[in-house]
């Protein structure tokens, strides 16, 4: 807020945020949003100094046995992928522009190929039994290899298009797919999975669950672990790029409880904001926060994490589209924004608006708007000519993921329906059990849930193809099928958006979920912290390695 | 004769133990089927059903899994963590202090609040001073702990920029900031037992006053001190003793609510996430941990009674 | 309330007389038990008022718990809402008074079940001693060493989470602490010699054990009664911030307080003061009534306050 106003701006300005959400919605009481982000003045980065920021405890450490985000944030500072999304003060959140990370460059000879030059000179942290060795091509076959054939990899759709990998040279390696897949470099980058791993690491420790084979390629080393206290990371100081990393020390603490995390905060035991995914803050707690950090710096960007309510659609009655749509119209979702996000959020296409570059501007959703807006006496009118004039009753599954924002907007949702006669009876899993049913698909009639929060279209296409595990609306539908495997072979990116964008209009004219609006997020950073900028996504470590401490 | 009576108590002490031990086994064995479904599909503990039930040991005859469990357990192994994949042995060891220092905390503000308000409470029944002390005791114990830890944490914070230690803190870090951090999340923990023991005190006192020795001591003349303090308190904290070995399950109850506001790394916690990732084999390490230590507990409290109050003896 | 605990009628009373006499006698009690147990008669007033909330929360409540009204997000209370409103647009006040409903049927409902239990194992161990006794607190014991929360969080997370799981969950709890309190108490009252006196009159076993001690261990079963009501609202509520409370819709006063309480303390403060005061106000009307209660009750501390209540 008290920044120098001359410096350049990197956020999101309130209009991109209308524009990427399509609605303007009043900010409220915690005042007008989006503050710039700041770039580096003019001295030089100083090495040094110490990190905190609230942490997770993973399950373990290894990248190919779970899919957990506690495990993939702790690695971002531990390992390398072949690619990564660029970071810093001029990077728009919500955007991820792809760079080489081990890889130096790239092509691809035709569509089915990649071939990938490696950087040179790129050596292990200096950790039994790696002690430094240097990296080449086979380990990057290694970890396809592993990634593509260990049992219990819940991520290994990402490759499902690569049909081998193989090693050209000491530098070069080479990716042969099965068909044209124009998200494959998507998936590379993405940090939600593919980090490089060692060999020598997975045969001394059998896995690399354990603490000690977290050894990697990547700006700072393990350092220290104990469980639910902290997990610590100390600078690499023979990180492939010189002078990089200046910050010396990483300290991630665990801390449970949201009232226990906002007092560590409040009184500068952390650095950053505490709320997931990655230094947010509560906009409720926003007023407190400024009060008691007055100099904290701030970025508003909308969140990709989009929630929706899916439906058998191969049981009636959720089967005829009138009613499909009449659920969707009966929940006035600027109520449910107000409720659960201070009012300050965006309505979403099929892919959340968060993702600023893919998904469609929400007022180019066309005919899928007049089903978004609140309409009960409309949505009443259509459940009649379903044959549903009294309404009908069905159960809806969910989880609370220990979120109040959950458990207001499906007690909303609830009410809402109620209003045109639909009585919804709740049923509420424990997350691990809801996770195996109704987020697979395996529910009764209806169920509600955030959906994956992917960096990439195709996650969020996916789940509409018809033997996707995610596809909870069990939508079988050939010409959406089509559109969307369809995109997977554009490899041309305008055109691809353009499939994109049609493929986003389609869904939401057949309303095959009902979908809610996300909320902005809020950054919230120590002033002092230089060179960084916060974005969506689980790579804390991509987005630190620049950062320095100006103290 | 005491230490007969101490023998003859840790006879009885080994069968509660075994019993216990029973349920901790059957507990896992309780299971309905389709939650070893679920463990394996949910949390990929294993790769198909019957992986899934000899990974828990539930292929075999029930009585060799037994003695294979109990025979482990007795030469310190627990098994390993189907989430974590850790020696479970090996986690206790780290968390079991925790919740024990801060158990310990707990009864020390237990008896130090409770005692002192039960004598006068009940010395002074239905006065001011018994309206004021049982009130504020009971005031206590009536407000939700989570919510005091949360307003414990977060007021200072906002008003003073202080927070209490929410970092665990080692004590072989720091052995000052080790032993104190437990101040606050004890004496919270503390207020509930407390008011458990106040009213027993009370109740007690209020009884063994009215006794005819005790009347007769008053009628005798002697001093209101040496009347309470000489013939009544002893007899009076006797059934104290017993609820104080009730207590140390309670304090380890409420550990898991305070472990997790103020960042201990301890057993609650440890129980807590292992519930939530139905890690059944932690559970049940956690729970012959804690079972083993309440029935100790329980046989010194038992032995403590004895020695007040031989009638107990038989 | 203590009354047709401890009045004994006088057989052969015509009906209406008796009837007459009952509700004099009642209402004499009544007053005195009130200038002599304020804390306890305020109690039973606030319990009052608890019970009457929950029977005719329909009646009293201006809204219905899940009413969204438009306009009204977070209002502070005051003349148009008495409690305030939360951020869902809801009215506190009516919240709370149907909260009342949650908070009665799962808190009778597990004491009964738990002190029932408890009362059967306790009196026969504590009076039976020997054998029977030693074995039955061997299984007291082991099933008493487990935390509570430990077996009611296994329970939950099994059965999933459900208000009758909530309730029979706790009222393990309950019968946990209570059936050794009362065998401690039927342990000393065994002691006493009318109990001997009553077995050498050639009494049987049931009905000494009904007759004489649970008369005896009843002020000890009153007061942990209420003890454990107090304690079971407090244990919802614990259970509510772990996740694995009364869920929603029912507008539970422990989810009220640790879910949105707790996330918009800063904002609307009076969204967590109003179902903490609820909470703190019935477990604090419990323990004072138990108190009071107990000290009335108990056989053995009557007489030294003139028989009033006799």
């Amino acid at each position: 807020m008290n920044e120098s106003p001359n410096r350049p701006r990197a956020g999101l300005s309130r209009r991109d945020l209308l524009k990427a959400g399509g609605v303007a919605l009043a900010a409220t009481a915690a005042g007008p949003y989006v503050i710039g982000t700041r770039v580096a003045g003019a001295a030089t980065p100083k090495p040094g100094g110490e990190f905190r920021f609230r942490g997770y405890t993973p399950p373990h450490f290894d990248p190919h046995l779970t899919a957990s985000y506690t495990t993939m944030i702790n690695l971002s500072f531990t390992h390398s992928r072949l690619l990564k999304h660029k970071a810093g003060p001029d990077v728009k959140p919500g955007t991820f522009e792809i760079v080489g990370d081990l890889a130096e460059t790239w092509s691809q000879p035709d569509d089915k190929t990649y071939v990938f030059k490696l950087r040179k000179g790129v050596r292990w942290h200096k950790k039994p039994p790696l002690d430094g060795r240097e990296l080449t091509a086979e380990d990057i076959k290694y970890t396809f290899d592993r990634f593509t054939t260990i049992k219990g990899n819940a991520n290994q759709h990402m490759m499902a298009t690569l049909a081998k990998t193989e090693v050209v040279d000491r530098y070069t390696v080479k990716f042969t797919l099965k068909e044209p897949d124009a998200f494959f470099l998507d998936f590379l980058a993405n940090p939600m999975a593919l980090c490089i791993i060692a060999r020598e690491a997975v045969e001394k420790f059998t896995d690399l669950k354990k603490p000690e084979a977290v050894i990697g390629t990547g700006p700072w080393m393990l350092e220290g672990h104990e469980p639910k206290v902290r997990t610590t990371f100390v600078r690499n100081p023979d990180y492939f790029i010189k002078g990089l990393p200046y910050i010396q020390r990483i300290e991630g603490i665990d801390f449970n409880d949201p009232a226990a995390r906002l007092a560590a905060f409040v009184t500068g035991q952390i650095d950053a904001g505490p709320e997931f995914p990655g230094m947010m803050i509560r906009r409720q707690d926003w007023k407190i926060i400024k009060h008691n950090r007055p100099k904290l710096r701030y970025v508003e960007f909308p969140s990709n994490v989009m929630s929706h309510a899916g439906m058998r659609t191969d049981k009636a009655p959720f089967g005829d589209i009138r009613v499909r749509r009449a659920l969707s119209m009966a929940i006035d979702r600027k109520a449910i924004l107000t409720a659960t996000a201070e009012g300050v959020g965006v309505m979403n296409p099929p892919i959340p608006a968060g993702l600023i570059s893919l998904a469609i501007p929400y007022d180019q959703l066309g005919d899928g708007l007049k089903w978004d807006a609140y309409n009960p006496t409309e949505a009443k009118r259509l459940l009649a000519a379903a044959g549903h004039a009294s309404g009908f009753s069905t159960t809806l599954e969910y989880a609370t993921y220990g979120s109040q924002e959950i458990i207001d907007a499906v007690q909303m949702a609830v009410k809402f329906w109620k209003d045109i006669a639909v009585e919804v009876k709740v049923v509420e899993k424990p997350y691990a059990a809801f996770f195996a049913t109704a987020y697979q698909g395996k529910q009764d009639a209806m169920m509600f849930g955030p959906q994956f929060p992917a960096l990439d279209p195709w996650n969020f296409m996916a789940q509409y193809l018809p033997d996707e595990p995610k596809n909870q609306s069990h939508v079988k539908d050939p010409v959406l099928a089509d559109m969307i495997l369809n995109t997977r072979r554009i490899l041309d990116d305008k055109k691809r958006l353009q499939q994109i964008n049609a493929i986003q209009k389609y869904i939401a004219n057949q309303a095959y979920y009902v979908r809610f609006p996300s909320g902005v997020y809020i950054a919230a950073l120590d002033p002092a912290l230089e060179n960084f900028a916060p974005n969506l996504g689980y790579d804390y470590g991509g987005r630190m390695m620049a950062a320095w401490w100006n103290k | 004769m005491l230490r007969k009576y101490f023998f003859k108590r840790l006879l009885v002490a080994i069968p509660s133990l075994v019993l216990a031990s029973l349920i901790v086994f059957s507990l896992v064995r309780l299971l309905p089927g389709d939650v070893v479904v679920l463990m394996m599909e949910e949390n990929q503990y294993a790769d198909d059903i019957e992986a899934m039930r000899a990974k828990l040991g539930l292929n075999r005859p029930i009585y060799v899994q037994y003695f294979e469990w109990i025979g482990r357990a007795l030469v310190g192994d627990l098994g390993e963590s189907l989430y974590t994949r850790r020696p479970i042995a090996h986690d206790l060891l780290t968390r079991v202090p925790v919740s024990l220092e801060l158990g310990a905390v707990a009864i020390f503000f237990a008896i130090l609040l409770g005692i002192p308000i039960g004598i006068v409470s009940a010395i002074r029944q239905d006065t001011a001073h018994d309206y004021v002390a049982r009130g504020g005791a009971i005031l206590g114990l009536s407000v939700p702990g989570f919510w005091l830890g949360t307003l414990v944490v977060v007021l200072p914070a906002i008003y003073f920029k202080w927070s209490p230690s929410i970092q665990f803190t080692k004590l072989a870090d720091n052995p000052w900031g080790h032993v104190t951090q437990f101040i606050l999340p004890g004496l919270l923990l503390g207020i509930a037992s407390a008011a458990s023991i106040m009213r027993l005190t009370r109740t007690q006192l209020l009884e063994v006053l009215r006794q005819d020795y005790v009347r007769t001591a008053w009628s005798k003349g002697m001093s209101e001190r040496v009347v309470v303090l000489k013939h009544s308190l002893k007899n009076a904290l006797i059934p104290v003793v017993t609820v104080l070995g009730i207590q140390v399950a309670q304090v380890l109850s409420g550990t898991v609510i305070f472990e997790s506001i103020f960042g201990l790394p301890g057993m609650g916690r440890l129980l807590f996430d292992a519930i939530s990732e139905r890690d059944y084999p932690v559970i049940q390490g956690i729970n012959l941990v804690v079972v083993t230590t309440v029935v100790s507990v329980n046989l010194v409290v038992d032995v403590v009674y004895a020695y007040l109050d031989p009638r107990i003896r038989f | 309330m203590a009354s047709h605990v401890v009045t004994v009628t006088p057989a052969g009373w015509p009906e209406a007389a008796r009837r007459a006499g009952a509700l004099r006698r009642t209402l004499t009690t009544l007053i005195r038990f009130t200038r002599r147990k304020p804390f306890g008669a305020l109690g039973a007033v606030i319990i009052l008022t608890l019970l009457l909330m929950a029977l005719f929360a329909e009646w009293i409540a201006p809204y219905v718990y899940d009413q969204q009204i438009p306009g009204a997000r977070l209002r502070p209370p005051g003349r148009d809402f008495l409690l305030g409103t939360d951020n869902v647009s809801r009215d506190i006040f009516s919240r709370i008074v149907y909260g009342a409903r949650v908070t009665v049927t799962v808190s009778f409902a597990t004491v009964f079940l738990g002190n029932l239990l408890a009362a059967a194992v306790g009196i026969t161990s504590g009076y039976f001693r020997g054998r029977y006794d030693i074995a039955v607190q061997r299984v007291v014991d082991a099933w008493q060493a487990f935390p509570a929360l430990v077996i009611i969080l296994s329970l939950l997370a099994v059965l999933g989470p459900g208000m009758l799981n909530v309730i029979l969950s706790l009222s393990i709890l309950v019968a946990a602490a209570a059936s050794r309190v009362i065998r401690s108490a039927t342990l000393s009252v065994v002691e006493n010699q009318y109990v001997e006196a009553a077995r050498a009159l050639g009494a049987g076993h049931p009905r000494i054990m009904l007759r004489h001690i649970l008369p005896n261990v009843m002020a000890t079963i009153v007061v942990i009664t209420s003890i454990g009501l107090g304690g079971i609202i407090l244990a919802e509520s614990a259970l509510s911030f772990l996740g694995y409370g009364v869920p929603p819709p029912h507008p539970s006063w422990g989810s009220m307080l640790s879910g949105s309480g707790r996330t918009y303390m800063y904002i609307a403060p009076w969204m967590a003061i109003w179902p903490g005061v609820a909470i703190s106000l019935v477990v604090f009307a419990f323990n004072m009534l138990g108190d009071a209660l107990r000290d009335v009750l108990d056989p053995r501390l009557r007489g030294s306050h003139g028989g009033s209540v006799k």
